[in-house]
């Protein structure tokens, strides 16, 4: 048992400098816990659309982005719409690709809707693309609507 | 969703593109696009409605100044 009170106070100030050198450092990892969790929730987002915000139980927005994304993306591939594959030739084909497979899984089920393959000689085959694409950059709004919620930045 | 199963009951072959006027393509994608902004931008179902309401008519609305603007060069 220590009856010095000297001793004492140094105990006290050797535990607080411990808190103050902890605190930081804990906080530092519990920063990065919850950007990787966000992350996970982007990633959700991104193959199924409306799966981050449904994981967040924000299921107003996930029901959105789903029909939103899905209507798009289906109605694109009805219209016969390019899907564009991942290798290309030039930069535009490139960030088509990036924009048809921010889709999700929309992306993968493309041949299931359009079997015949793309048909851009006519105008609804050009409205397709469009309809793709646009489906595309509506999910990655939505990728990043869900890691601002996950991190907290965002609290609607 | 709904515009997809439209298409669908107006799709005649499979190998046809699904048969829709210009009209109505513009109008299914003004409509999806504009739910998506105001799910993302809006907090409460008013607002939302209210906002994908007001902005699928501006969309509406541009498109068809723009059509008209463009009408001269079309011939």
């Amino acid at each position: 048992m220590n009856n010095n009170p000297i001793d004492d106070v140094s105990d006290v100030t050797a535990t607080e400098t411990t808190v103050a050198v902890a605190g930081p450092a804990r906080q530092h990892e519990s920063a990065a816990r919850h950007a990787v969790l966000a992350l996970c929730f982007a990633i959700a987002a991104w193959i199924i659309p409306g799966l981050g915000h449904l994981a967040l139980k924000r299921w107003g927005r996930a029901l959105i982005f789903f029909a939103c994304v899905g209507g798009l993306a289906i109605t694109g591939y009805l219209l016969r719409g390019n899907v564009f594959p991942s290798r290309s030739s030039d930069l535009f084909d490139t960030l088509g690709f990036v924009a048809d497979a921010s889709t999700g899984i929309f992306y993968l089920v493309a041949r299931f809707f359009e079997r015949a393959g793309p048909d851009v000689s006519r105008a609804a085959g050009d409205y397709g693309t469009r309809f793709i694409a646009a489906a595309g950059i509506v999910n990655l709004l939505s990728v990043f609507d869900a890691y601002e919620i996950a991190l907290g930045r965002r609290t609607m | 969703m709904i515009a997809s199963c439209a298409v669908c009951a107006m799709s005649i072959e499979a190998h046809n593109p699904a048969r829709i006027s210009h009209f109505f393509a513009m109008s299914a994608f003004a409509l999806l696009v504009s739910i998506a902004l105001a799910g993302l931008t809006k907090r409460t179902a008013e607002e939302r409605t209210k906002y994908a309401v007001s902005c699928f008519l501006k969309f509406l609305a541009v498109a068809i100044v723009i059509g008209w603007l463009m009408y001269p060069f079309s011939h």
